[in-house]
This record gives C-alpha cells, sequence and structure tokens, in this order.
C-alpha cells in the first residue's frame, strides 16, 4: 500500500481530472452505444449492463456509474481471464473476445461479458469491456436461472474467454456454437452485436486519448488514478473506528436440501487498512447459492462503495485498502463444477447487507438495516400459440416466449431516513417492466401492481415497502423461482425491527385461495387461468420504534400504510379521529409500552438473530 | 401596432425580444427574475424596452412558472383516479436508483400523496375491449370524497386507456359533474402511449400544474391588458411551437422547458438563414449549459423527457440536455484530493467571487476574469469585477493543490470546457451525427466565452455567436410557428400491420389537431400537418421517428416508411439486422400553423477593424496582449485573426490562438477554430478549408 501517498512528477491534479473524465465518457459511450443497439427487453428496458475500462493488466481504469454495480466489480476478472488464457502477446487489433463462465472471470452464465484488446501504435494499451444480463444461455430452465440446479453444467452454455471476432473477422464456430445452444438465438446475436459496437466504439475513443495526450501522459495518468482512488477511500477507511466487527446472516436454503447456509463476517479494521474475512462460514454446498470468490470480493467492494464517500472514483485502486479472506471450498469461494446460479443474485446481496450490519456499531450514521436481499428472480416461459393469439392449450409449433420478472422491494432504514421503498437490490439497478409493456409482449395479464405495506421493518425509520403483482397466465406454461430472503427476512438495526420476508403464492384458476409456492424451483407446470402472486420484502427497521416522529406516524395512518390500532400497539402514537397526533395520550403510551417491553423477555422470531458484535481495538494495538 | 414582442423569463433574467415591422428595428433588455410572480418582471421587461403595449400586434411568451412549480413541490393538492389494482405504480416508480451507490440518496416523493391516490372500478384490454365496466356509482362516490379533501385538481390514468379512452373520458364527465370546480387531466388526451408509469406521471404532471398556471397567465394577462395589449398573448411550447393562453391553460404541461425549446428553435432559424448545415445549440448559463441537435434545420424532439431525475414528461419537447457546468460551477478539491469542476454552483446568490456579493469560492467565471478572457467591468462598465478578489481565490485554491496559480486558472477553464464537451459528445452520438460536420451555435452569458475552446476540442469546425446572445431564448418566441401535437399508441410488427387500423386512427389524430389549431384562430389554409410513426425493431425499446410519405397511409407507402425505417437505423446505429421485423409502437399527427416571423437583418459591409483596447490574457501558460474589439463596431466581411477578444453589452466572446473571426451579412460572429492550422493536431488545416 505504498504507491499512494506521492503522486507521479507529471501528472498534476488538473491532468489527473482532465484523463479521469476522459475515462468516464469512454464508458458512457460504450453504454450509450450498447442501449442504443441492444434487444432484449432486460437489457434496453432492464438496464442490467455496465461498461468499464481497463489498463493493460485488466486493473478497472473507470465504470460507468449508471451501470450495474456487481457487473462492473467482477469484470477485471472476465478480462484477466482472456489474458490467462492467451496471453497479450498472442492478441491482435480487431479481436473481441466473449465471457460467461463463472469460475473463470464470469459470475453467473447468464452475465455474458464482452471485452476487447486495444491497441495504439502496435502496442496493447488497454482494454474495453462491457456485461450484460442474456435472456437465455440455455440450460435446464428457460431464462437460464435454474434455482434448484446442483451444478453449473445444468445452468447453460458455458463460454471461457473465446474469440467472436479474431483480427476483425468475425469466428462464425464460436457464434455457430452460441447460437445453437440458447433458447432465443436472434436475440442473442442481436445482443451480443450490441456489446461488440459497444466495445468498438470504446476502443476507439481509448486510442483518441493516446493521440490527443501521447502513450507517456496517459500511462501515467492511469497510475495517478488509482493513486487518486485509494487515497480518497483510504481517508473513508480512516473514519471507521478502529476494532474487530463480526457479524452473522443465513441464506434460507442451499438450493438443493432445504438447510440454511450460514456466512460469517470477521472485518478487522486497523488506520487506513481493512480485512473482511468469511472464515467460519458455512462449506460449499449442493445447491446453487455458492458464491464464487470474484462475486465474494465484489460483493465486499461494493459495500464499502455504500458506506463511504459515494464520490470515489471507483478504480482498482479504491480497492488497494480492502482485503478479503474466503476460504476455499467455502461457500463463498467454492471449487467448480458447484453451481453459482443464485451467487450472484442472492448470496452477493446478503455480503453486502453484512457489511452494513457488521460496520453498523461503528458507523451508524453510514448504514442502513438489511434490504429485500434478492433479485426476485421468477421466470414464466412456454410457447405462443402459431396463429398469433394467445389462448392456452395445445401450441405446438408456437414461438417460445420467456418472460424474466424481478421485481423489487423494501430497503432498510437508515440513520436520517425511511428505507427505500420498492428499490433494486443493492447489487442491481434495473427498471421493473411496465405493465403494459408485459401484457403486450407476452400472453399474460398483469392483475394487480400495489405497495406490500405492513408492521414488519417498524423502527425510528422504519423499512421500506415491498411490492406485491399478481399475473394471470392467459396460455399454459410453467414457473420457475429464485428468490432468497423468503424464510429469514431482512434484519433489523439498534432496536428497529425485522422487515418481512419475500413470498410467491399460486392462485389456480376457478380458486379464490392464493397458496405459498416455493421460492426456489424450476418447471412447475401452471395453467391458463392461474394467477402468480409475488410479495417482495419490505426492509428492515432502523431505530427503537418507539422514537419514531409520530407526525410521521400520522401520515403513515393517513395514507394507509399503517393502521390506527397498530400505530398505538407498536409505535406508541395514539391519533385522534381527525389523525392528528394526541401528543399527551402519546407520551403516556409510549411510556407504557416501555415498560412492559423492559419487563419481560422478546420472544424468538422462529428464525436465527442476527446482531452485530464490536470489539474497539485497545491501546493502538491490533 | 407592428411591434412583434418576446418575453422569455429565465432563473435569473427576463429577457425581452422586440421587432418593429414596419421599421425592422429591434431593441432588446434584461430585468431580473421575479420568481414568486414572475408577472411582475415581464410588466418590468416590457418597460425598460419602452414597449407601448397598445402598439403591439404579437406577444409570445416563455415561462418557468411550471418547471419552478414542480421543482420546488408547489403545484396544487392533486387526486389521481386509476384503475383497481394501480393506484401505487406512481409511487413504485421504474424501481431503479439514481446512483448505484449512493445511500444518501433520496428517492422521489410522487406529486400525488396515497391518500389522494384512488381506484376506479373497471379494465381494459391491452386492445381496448371493456373486460369490466365503469363501476360509476362507486366513481362518483371517489370523486365527492377527493373534492371534500380538498383537492383541486384530478388526474385520471387508466390502464391501457390508450388503446380505449371511453372510460377516462366518462370518468372526466363524472368529475365535472360531482365537483365542477376541480380540474382535469386525462392519460389519454394528454399521452396515449403505452408504459403505464410514463403516461401517469406525464399526467400527473399536467393536473398539477393546472391551477398554477392558470392563476398565473389570468393575471399576467389582467396586467398586459390594463397597460393596453390588445390581442392575445401566445405561450411557446417545449416542443417549440405556440399555443394561445387559452390552450396553454388546458394542457400547462405543454409550456415546461420552454425557454430552452425557444433557444433551439432561435439557433436553428439563425443558422438557416446563415447557411450552416447540422447545429449544436450551445447556451452556457451561471448553473448549466443546455445542449441541443439541429439536424436538416429542424430540432430533434424528444418524445419524453424526466423533468427531474424519475419524473418523466411524455409530451413532445425539444430534445435539450442540460449539464451542470456554466458561469458559476465552482472549483472545489474532494476528499481524495481531486480537483472538481460543478456541478455545485455558486448561483445567483452569492455567485461568483468577483461578483463581489460574498462568494469566497472560485468558479468558472471567476477563471475567466483573471484568465483575461473577461474583462474587469461588465454591463457597459456598470458592474466592476472584483479581479483581486477572484485572483486571491484562486491562490487559495491552488496552494492546498500545490499547483501554480496559473495552472490552476487554465485547468478550471480546461476542465469546465471537457464537461461542456463531454456533453455535446454524448448527445451527439445517441442521435448519430458527427461533430465533425457540425457548426456550434453559442449564446448565453458566457457561450462566447468558452465555445471557440469546446468546439475544438470536439473537432467541430465552426462556432457561431448570434447578435444579442443573451437574449437569443427571446428573439426565438418571434421565430416559430403555432403547432399541436396528438398521438396514439399503435402497436403492430410490419408483418401484422392493419392499414385499415392505421389511417382511421391517423385520421382520428389529424381531426383533433385540425380542431384544437382552428379553435386558436387558426385558418385552415394556413395550416400543414405531418404524420410519423416511432418504429423500432421488435425487442427493442428505443424507437425512431418516421414520416410516412403521405395521409392516407398506402401501401407503397407504408413500404416505404419501413425502408425509411432501416435506412435511418442503419444511419445511426452503423448496424444492419437481418432478420429483425420492424415495430410500430406509436403514431403522431402534428400540426403547424403558420404565422409571421422574425428574420435577422442584413448589415451593410465595408470597413477596417480597429481594436478599441488591450488586455493581457493567459494562454497555454504564457500571458500576452491580446486586441479587445467593440462588435457592434465590425462591419460585415470583417475578419480578425486569434488571439482576440470581441465585446458587446452582457457578453464577450473569446477568439483564441489559432482561430479565425468573421462577421457574416446577418451581424453574426462565425469562428473558423482552426483558421491557419497553430497548436490544432493533424487535420486542422482540412478543417479550415470548410470556412
Amino acid at each position: 500500500m505504498a504507491t499512494a501517498e506521492t503522486p507521479r512528477a507529471t501528472i498534476d491534479a488538473v491532468t489527473l481530472e482532465v484523463l479521469r473524465n476522459g475515462f468516464v465518457q469512454i464508458c458512457e459511450e460504450v453504454t450509450i452505444t450498447l442501449l442504443k443497439t441492444a434487444h432484449s427487453v432486460i437489457f434496453n428496458e432492464g438496464k442490467d449492463l455496465s461498461s468499464a475500462v481497463f489498463d493493460r493488466d485488466a486493473r478497472l481504469i473507470a465504470q460507468d456509474m449508471q451501470g450495474c454495480p456487481v457487473h462492473i466489480a467482477a469484470m477485471p476478472a472476465s478480462v484477466k481471464a482472456g489474458i490467462a488464457q492467451y496471453g497479450t502477446d498472442e492478441m491482435s487489433p480487431g479481436d473481441v473476445f466473449i465471457v460467461n463462465d463463472s469460475y473463470t472471470g464470469g459470475t453467473h452464465l447468464p452475465d455474458v461479458t464482452v471485452f476487447a484488446p486495444v491497441f495504439f501504435e502496435g502496442e496493447l494499451v488497454g482494454f474495453v469491456g462491457n456485461r450484460g444480463h442474456h435472456n437465455d444461455v440455455g440450460g435446464m430452465a428457460p431464462g437460464s436461472m435454474p434455482g434448484d440446479a446442483t451444478e453449473m453444467y445444468q445452468e447453460g452454455l458455458i463460454l471461457p474467454a473465446v474469440r467472436i471476432y479474431e483480427a476483425g473477422r468475425k469466428n462464425r464456430d464460436v457464434w455457430n456454437i452460441i447460437l445453437k445452444n440458447v433458447r432465443l438465438p436472434a436475440t442473442t446475436e442481436g445482443d451480443v452485436a450490441a456489446q461488440t459496437a459497444g466495445v468498438q466504439t470504446g476502443v476507439r475513443r481509448f486510442q483518441s486519448l493516446f493521440e490527443r495526450y501521447g502513450r507517456d501522459l496517459v500511462l501515467d495518468a492511469i497510475e495517478e488514478i488509482n493513486a487518486y482512488s485509494e487515497r480518497h477511500m483510504r481517508s473513508e477507511i480512516a473514519r471507521i473506528p478502529d476494532g474487530e466487527y463480526r457479524f452473522e446472516d443465513y441464506m434460507d436454503t442451499d438450493g438443493a436440501t432445504g438447510r440454511p447456509v450460514k456466512l460469517v463476517m470477521t472485518a478487522r479494521k486497523q488506520g487506513t487498512d481493512i480485512e473482511f474475512d468469511f472464515t467460519g462460514s458455512d462449506a460449499q454446498v449442493p445447491g446453487c447459492v455458492n458464491c464464487v470468490e470474484t462475486v465474494t470480493v465484489s460483493s465486499v467492494h461494493i459495500g464499502m462503495l455504500m458506506v463511504t464517500d459515494p464520490n470515489i472514483h471507483p478504480s482498482d485502486g479504491a480497492f488497494a485498502p480492502i482485503s478479503i479472506r474466503a476460504p476455499r471450498g467455502s461457500c463463498v469461494n467454492p471449487n467448480p463444477p458447484a453451481s453459482t446460479v443464485s451467487g450472484l443474485t442472492e448470496t452477493c446481496n446478503r455480503i453486502i447487507d453484512m457489511v452494513f450490519g457488521a460496520l453498523s456499531p461503528g458507523i451508524p450514521d453510514r448504514v442502513a438495516a438489511g434490504e429485500l436481499g434478492t433479485c426476485n428472480v421468477y421466470t414464466l416461459g412456454g410457447s405462443k400459440a402459431p396463429a398469433g393469439g394467445y389462448a392456452g392449450g395445445e401450441n405446438e409449433g408456437g414461438e417460445q416466449w420467456v418472460a424474466i420478472l424481478n421485481p423489487k422491494g423494501g430497503w432498510g432504514g437508515m440513520d436520517g431516513k425511511d428505507g427505500w421503498t420498492c428499490i433494486q437490490d443493492p447489487l442491481s439497478n434495473c427498471r421493473i417492466q411496465p405493465v403494459e409493456a408485459l401484457e403486450n409482449k407476452f400472453p399474460v395479464k398483469v392483475r394487480r401492481l400495489e405497495l406490500r405495506t405492513g408492521t414488519e421493518g417498524a423502527g425510528r425509520h422504519r423499512g421500506g415497502f415491498g411490492l406485491r403483482r399478481d399475473i394471470e397466465v392467459l396460455g399454459d406454461c410453467v414457473l420457475s423461482t429464485c428468490i432468497d430472503r423468503s424464510l429469514i427476512p431482512p434484519f433489523g438495526l439498534f432496536g428497529g425491527a425485522d422487515g418481512a420476508p419475500n413470498l410467491a403464492f399460486l392462485k389456480r384458476k376457478g380458486s379464490d385461495v392464493f397458496e405459498p409456492v416455493s421460492t426456489r424451483m424450476s418447471n412447475m407446470p401452471i395453467k391458463a387461468g392461474d394467477v402468480v402472486r409475488i410479495e417482495t420484502a419490505i426492509g428492515g427497521g432502523f431505530g427503537d420504534p418507539l422514537e419514531r416522529d409520530p407526525e410521521l406516524v400520522a401520515d403513515d395512518v393517513f395514507d394507509g400504510y399503517l393502521s390506527a390500532e397498530d400505530a398505538a400497539a407498536i409505535y406508541g402514537v395514539v391519533l385522534a379521529d381527525d389523525l392528528k397526533v394526541d401528543e399527551a395520550a402519546t407520551t403516556a403510551r409510549r411510556a407504557a409500552l416501555a415498560g412492559e417491553r423492559a419487563g419481560r423477555e422478546q420472544p424468538e422470531p422462529g428464525y436465527p438473530r442476527r446482531e452485530p458484535a464490536y470489539v474497539p481495538a485497545t491501546g493502538g494495538a491490533a | 401596432m407592428a411591434l412583434r414582442v418576446g418575453v422569455d423569463v429565465g432563473g435569473t433574467f427576463t429577457d425581452i425580444f422586440v421587432y418593429d415591422e414596419e421599421t425592422g428595428r429591434t431593441v432588446s433588455a434584461k430585468v431580473p427574475t421575479t420568481p414568486e410572480n414572475q408577472a411582475i418582471g415581464v410588466m418590468a421587461s416590457v418597460g425598460a424596452a419602452s414597449v407601448d403595449l397598445s402598439q403591439v400586434s404579437f406577444m409570445a411568451h416563455g415561462t418557468t412558472t411550471g418547471t419552478n412549480a414542480l421543482i420546488e413541490r408547489k403545484g396544487a393538492l392533486t387526486g389521481l383516479l386509476t384503475t383497481d389494482g394501480f393506484r401505487d405504480v406512481l409511487e413504485i416508480m421504474r424501481t431503479d436508483r439514481e446512483s448505484g451507490y449512493d445511500l444518501g440518496w433520496e428517492k422521489p416523493r410522487p406529486l400525488v400523496r396515497r391518500r389522494y391516490r384512488r381506484e376506479a372500478i373497471e379494465r381494459v384490454d391491452r386492445d381496448g375491449a371493456v373486460e369490466q365496466p365503469l363501476d360509476e356509482a362507486a366513481a362518483r362516490a371517489t370523486i365527492r370524497e377527493l373534492a371534500g379533501m380538498g383537492v383541486e385538481s384530478v388526474a385520471v390514468s387508466l390502464i391501457h386507456a390508450y388503446a380505449n379512452p371511453a372510460h377516462e373520458l366518462r370518468l372526466r364527465e363524472l368529475v365535472r359533474e360531482e365537483a365542477p370546480d376541480v380540474a382535469v387531466s386525462l392519460s389519454s388526451d394528454i399521452n396515449a402511449e403505452y408504459r403505464e408509469y410514463e403516461r401517469t406521471s406525464t399526467v400527473v404532471i399536467d393536473a398539477y400544474l393546472k391551477p398554477i398556471i392558470v392563476r398565473y397567465i389570468r393575471r399576467l394577462a389582467e396586467e398586459l391588458q390594463a397597460g393596453g395589449l390588445g390581442p392575445d398573448l401566445f405561450f411557446m411550447q417545449g416542443s417549440g411551437g405556440m399555443i394561445t393562453a387559452d390552450r396553454a391553460a388546458e394542457k400547462p404541461i405543454a409550456t415546461l422547458q420552454s425557454g430552452p425549446a425557444a433557444g433551439a428553435i432561435a439557433a436553428a432559424k439563425i443558422g438557416g438563414q446563415a447557411g450552416l448545415g447540422d447545429i449544436v445549440t450551445f447556451d452556457v448559463g451561471g448553473t448549466s449549459t443546455d445542449v441541443s441537435l439541429i439536424h436538416g434545420g429542424k430540432p430533434f424532439v424528444s418524445r419524453e423527457r424526466q423533468v427531474e431525475w424519475g419524473l418523466p414528461a411524455r409530451v413532445p419537447m425539444i430534445d435539450v440536455e442540460s449539464v451542470g457546468a456554466g458561469g458559476g460551477s465552482i472549483a472545489w478539491i474532494d476528499e481524495g484530493g481531486g480537483l472538481k469542476v460543478g456541478p455545485r454552483s455558486s448561483g445567483a446568490q452569492p455567485g461568483p467571487i468577483c461578483y463581489g456579493r460574498g462568494g469566497t469560492e472560485p468558479t468558472l467565471s471567476d477563471a475567466l476574469l483573471v484568465k483575461g478572457v473577461l474583462g474587469a467591468d461588465i454591463a457597459d462598465g456598470t458592474i466592476a469585477l472584483d479581479l483581486a478578489g477572484a485572483r486571491a481565490g484562486i491562490e487559495r485554491l491552488a496552494e492546498r493543490l500545490d499547483l501554480d496559480g496559473d495552472r490552476l486558472v487554465e485547468g478550471i477553464v480546461e476542465i469546465s470546457h471537457q464537461n461542456m464537451a463531454n456533453a455535446v459528445r454524448s448527445v451527439s452520438i445517441w442521435k448519430g451525427l458527427d461533430p465533425r460536420d457540425l457548426t456550434l451555435v453559442a449564446f448565453g452569458g458566457a457561450g462566447g466565452m468558452v465555445a471557440g475552446p469546446v468546439a475544438r476540442a470536439l473537432d467541430i469546425p465552426r462556432v457561431l455567436v448570434p447578435v444579442h446572445p443573451g437574449n437569443t431564448c427571446a428573439m426565438g418566441l418571434l421565430m416559430t410557428d403555432m403547432q399541436e401535437d396528438a398521438s396514439v399508441a399503435f402497436i403492430a410488427t410490419a408483418r401484422e400491420l392493419d392499414r385499415e387500423a392505421l389511417n382511421a386512427r391517423l385520421g382520428e389524430l389529424r381531426a383533433k389537431v385540425e380542431a384544437t389549431l382552428a379553435s386558436q384562430g387558426v385558418d385552415p389554409a394556413r395550416m400543414t400537418f405531418g404524420y410519423h410513426a416511432d418504429v423500432r425493431y421488435h425487442g427493442q425499446i428505443y424507437e425512431l421517428s418516421v414520416p410516412f410519405p403521405s395521409y392516407p397511409v398506402t401501401q407503397e407507402g407504408l413500404d416505404a416508411t419501413f425502408a425509411e425505417f432501416e435506412r435511418m437505423y442503419l444511419d445511426i446505429y452503423t448496424i444492419k439486422l437481418e432478420d429483425h421485423v420492424p415495430e410500430m409502437t406509436s403514431i403522431r399527427v402534428t400540426g403547424v400553423g403558420e404565422i409571421v416571423k422574425y428574420r435577422l437583418g442584413e448589415r451593410q459591409g465595408g470597413g477596417a477593424a480597429e481594436p478599441t483596447g488591450s488586455r493581457d490574457v493567459l494562454e497555454e501558460g504564457a500571458w500576452r496582449p491580446v486586441p479587445v474589439y467593440d462588435r457592434y463596431a465590425l462591419a460585415a466581411g470583417t475578419r480578425i485573426e486569434g488571439p482576440a477578444i470581441v465585446e458587446e453589452p452582457g457578453s464577450t466572446i473569446w477568439v483564441a490562438t489559432g482561430m479565425a473571426a468573421e462577421i457574416d451579412s446577418f451581424g453574426n460572429i462565425v469562428i473558423a477554430t482552426r483558421a491557419d492550422g497553430a497548436g490544432a493536431p493533424a487535420g486542422a488545416a482540412a478543417a479550415a478549408g470548410e470556412v
């Protein structure tokens, strides 16, 4: 960690900012090009994609800040995989690589990375890449997110880093293999072409930076960008009190046997360095919640970016002060061919949450209570009637359709505000598909899209609300789910209540009852007229509900988020008939509730409690 | 009765531009904006320009009343009626967050709180079939309840209302019957296109603004009439066309972004008269820079725009992108020791250090003053700028960065240039235009000081600074026609499109547009209509607006439309998609009612350029004396080699070393950004040849 302190002589603050800005702009232009040409709805409507530029050693220089966080943090590993496979000597101008292998640079198989080397005057000087979540990459389930997979071969086509363009010439052999192994080849082809167009734009812009400022200056600036990010991150880490922080949390299930999976995080903070140690976490599991090491590392990085200054330029240097220990063979660093489908969508979120939970005693004003903790992916798929109609029954020969749905939910309360309502989980930043878009594209009818409110997540700042969406299918199809935090809800902090879990239900045609269905399964047959209901999580509460501003409680009652009875029972806020706060009655009620609470044990919730543990450093010793 | 008057209200100043149709004389003036009631500033501008209102034949107005009410959340108490099961769409939004990592972010609060969002029992299918009829009795009770809560305005947005507006239309009747004082806006009227969040947000914005705009228009009209104004007042729309005050009161959302639209219109018209090709407009103000593109003489019009993050308004608006870089952008040091310029701004108060109103942090304006580009007194010598204060502020910052003061001065300017240039680049990439083919038309208070270097950084060969660049938006108000737009979702792939249905929907739209124009006094003989479709490849979400060659649409016309789409697609995205089916998503009709417009007058040539003075300017690390010219003493045809400064009241134009400026026959200053190749990368000589 030595180089950070002294800026290189040639790069002053002006040049640094100009070049840093230049690299950020390249990422933006890669994303614009990609978005303009992308085909699948999840790509362009969902914006589940990201762009980044790297130096010649595959270190991150800059990324598109609107992109999907987890994509970026893990992307350098993709480029490194390409370097490991071919060596930079074997790369040529015009090469374009594709990779999705979870164990060599990928995250989970549907996330496909395309990258290309950048040459300037015959020398390889860097890389440009982007990553997007594809609608389908083959495997046992439409959408390639089989929540019950037990080995990666079931998930879909595995691509180590291979060339789709070789020195500018399309490598048809590789394309043919890819397109034969996916369910929606036209979409896949369009999306990979869009990713390629984006990368090519970035390569040209990268080269023009070198033309404009000269090789040596740009290479020095890349070093200084990293040093600058590192200085910034260190100044933020310095605010966290020294000591040892510990937090335990769980995945509901390993995805195969139904047993919960325990994760243990110990954070050791000393000066401007911090280490995250996962020793004590469960061994790798038969199901798919295993989280490959690159994703574990990027999850910690995302967590750290969230609890520090949001303006830290997230280049490689920002992560130099952060070290991570993930024991080999554990669920946070498994050996192949363990399935990792949910490592990215679920375990990653849990690790980010655990960074908040662990550090909460040290920096309570910078963290949030637990959030929805899942990508909430569920998939509907089947065949459309050949005539273009959507009626159920036999649709043999009809066009295949796959609807990947990932409705989002509530975040945990924070020091200064309630948790966000209906917002993407931390690892992603997509957009919900509109009701009218779904109905125009798929044989479904959305019967309800509303907030899921409740008393869970009560706190001085309560958890944000989830949503409830009922989708009726108009033809026979199959339902797959890949959802966690459906048994053990998001955690509260500092006396705030735990939130509410993510749930899935099915109402059979003709029935009035929504029956719970498994949140982790593949290909459950459902019939025309059945209704699939999803209820997304309510975030955890932050602080004691009895300290919540009574006016905010009154507002919640007025807006129908909370009943007047619950306002009195949980928040100790008594409202008059006109919904104004009765201050005297509220004071008395709160005192009584506090007294009652002191007099008895808190009931056990029926799932493991999660409490942070913090041991301050003593006398400057580590 | 021959005065044509444009008054544009901006954040800091209210600008007026007056044109006498008989004498050809023009007058412009600036007065401070009066945010609480913009009518006061409008009346003051009329006084400042010595306009006799009884002599006015046409008066056009651009207001930020709507935008301000939205941003400050000071709109009307608004209710929302939606389909049963969907009242929370407005609060769920699209579930993304503004920044990937920022826990400090606040999700925007909906304009309508949940207590005022109510559901109607009804359901229409995606093809317009009624699955569940409207429960009118329940709806009446709901409306009465909302009115009883004090709601002043109601937005109606039902699922799939674009496919069949019957239930929305009926709900409007019910509101009028049950609560006649409550204003109503319908989603199927304002924006009959699909995607429910965007449509609902649009109609809610309209309803939220309606009572505010109605009150403003009434107040302003009364004051103008009392001052002697005879004809109706006209309003600029964000689309770049005019509507009457009555129509603006019906559809207030149309007035959003009218100021920037007027600027783009002016740039397009000025560029057209000057014989320029495609244009990028560049309006540099105190806190931001507005950028838009003009292609084939016309501004790009966006069909959806975020009024602020997460708050889309889906009505036609000229596509003006704003970046947080302007004269007031502050230079600061972040926690990592990095130098940043903007988006923090000193705003109108306290303003830059050099304004001497208590600002302590150096801004772009301070750097331009110390650099020598900006003179030490502005506004005809009435305001003296504090050069010593600005220099001291920059020195303080330079010390903390371990930089030489001069280096920081140039650094602040360079980083600002880059922020502005990146905005132009992103916009032109989205539109598929190559900067090397563009002319940058610069206006706003600071436009002329930065435009040349920004254009050069983008390989833009030419900059044009119009006369009175501080009043360009007000001038633009007099350069456009009446306009009405109507659109409706029409979702069909090229393979299965029903042409009869298409023509029927286009006919309905045309009739609606024609009737609305006629109701605003437009003579049918002066109306022209344009027919467009939004087309994309099936599966994509970004559509291109493609014209139908004629109406009614023939089979050949339809084929030509899809062929044109494929050509445009290849043009913009440089990728040809084999085996992909084009798909129409919406169709729209634009009606234009022609009115008299202001055109730039020709100026006389002759006369030599004599500097009025000289001052020292810092450029690439060296100070040297640079001649200063009085703009309006320069005759048409005059050519000035950079480095040079051209001054006029309220504006300064910087012609950097290696550039050359020429006065064209309309008085515009046209700067060749690479006059002689000096200091410019290879290719400069070729670029200079174009001028």
